[in-house]
């Protein structure tokens, strides 16, 4: 699991639709695979701290995370990009 | 993230600033933006099967999004309503009325009404700490729980949460999130995913 952090992952989300598109949630931020856990990268400019993660399986490119202050972040791009939910 | 504090007609607004915009907290009284409740300790996060409601564990119980976020409603749960802590949400991912919970308290709940209504379904599961709840996507009456403490240990049921059976000790280290990923093992199952605080860790899960 090449690029992942061994601290602490609070979270983990695996897109339905493609079964090697993972995320995970740590006090880092957010990492991206999408080849079954070979690779692993981070996600620019993503929120820290973070807690949980989940994938719209309706729409498996807009993916949502809580962090730690309760701050609900949304992307639409499968990841890449995160914006506020409210 | 800087923070302020705002008064308002005795209520206690804390809105946090940052690089995401604010969100807001409202405890008491009116607030300007009372979206989002008091989470305290967020512990998951999940879509039902139709992608429109966005389900949040947390320590101070289970909440509901049917707008992407921006306001919650908090789920009123049987047996301590006030304090169960949300350790897992685990949605049916064929159903949308049915989702499971696991939770610190009072072991795995389930509801296939979309939450209204909540039963307990803890036959055969020999602690109630539990800290993770895995659904397998081919068959949704499948699943794992990791319990914590008292009874540690894997289980599965093959029957919705009607029996639990312990089939494995788990993985190492503190178990933050426990998932059934659609990845052939070859072995004739797919993966347990176990995010932990010694990292990720995987394991077929036809042991």
């Amino acid at each position: 699991m090449g690029g992942l952090p061994t601290a602490t992952v609070n979270g983990f989300a695996v897109d339905p639709s493609n079964a090697k598109v993972m995320h995970v949630a740590t006090r880092d931020g957010i990492f991206r695979t999408d080849n079954g856990g070979w690779t692993w990268t981070p996600v620019a400019n993503g929120p820290k701290n973070v807690l949980a993660v989940a994938v719209n399986p309706r729409k498996p490119s807009e993916v949502y995370a809580a962090t730690m202050d309760g701050t609900i972040v949304r992307s639409t791009d499968g990841g890449a990009r995160w914006s506020a939910a409210h | 993230m800087a923070r302020m504090i705002v008064i308002i007609s005795a209520a206690v607004v804390i809105v946090g600033l940052g690089a995401y915009g604010f969100a807001t907290v409202s405890e008491g009284g009116e607030a300007t933006h009372p979206r989002a409740p008091v989470f305290e300790h967020v512990h998951a996060l999940a879509f039902d099967a139709t992608g429109r409601s966005l389900w949040l564990g947390a320590h101070t119980g289970l909440y509901r999004s049917e707008d992407g976020g921006q306001t919650w409603t908090k789920a009123a749960l049987p047996l301590r309503p006030d304090a169960l802590d949300v350790m897992a949400v685990t949605p049916d991912p064929r159903d949308a009325g049915t989702l499971y919970i696991g939770t610190h308290e009072a072991g795995v709940l389930k509801s296939t009404d979309g939450g209204r209504n909540w039963s307990e379904v803890n036959d055969g599961l020999r602690g109630r700490d539990v800290h993770g709840l895995a659904i397998d996507p081919n068959s949704p009456v499948k699943l794992h729980a990791l319990v914590r403490e008292k009874g540690e240990g894997v289980y599965r049921t093959t029957n919705g949460g009607q029996k639990w059976a312990r089939v494995d000790d788990g993985p190492g280290g503190e178990t933050k999130s426990l998932t059934s990923v659609n990845l052939a093992t070859g072995m004739g199952g797919i993966y347990l995913y176990a995010g932990t605080a010694e990292g990720l860790q995987r394991n077929p899960d036809c042991f």
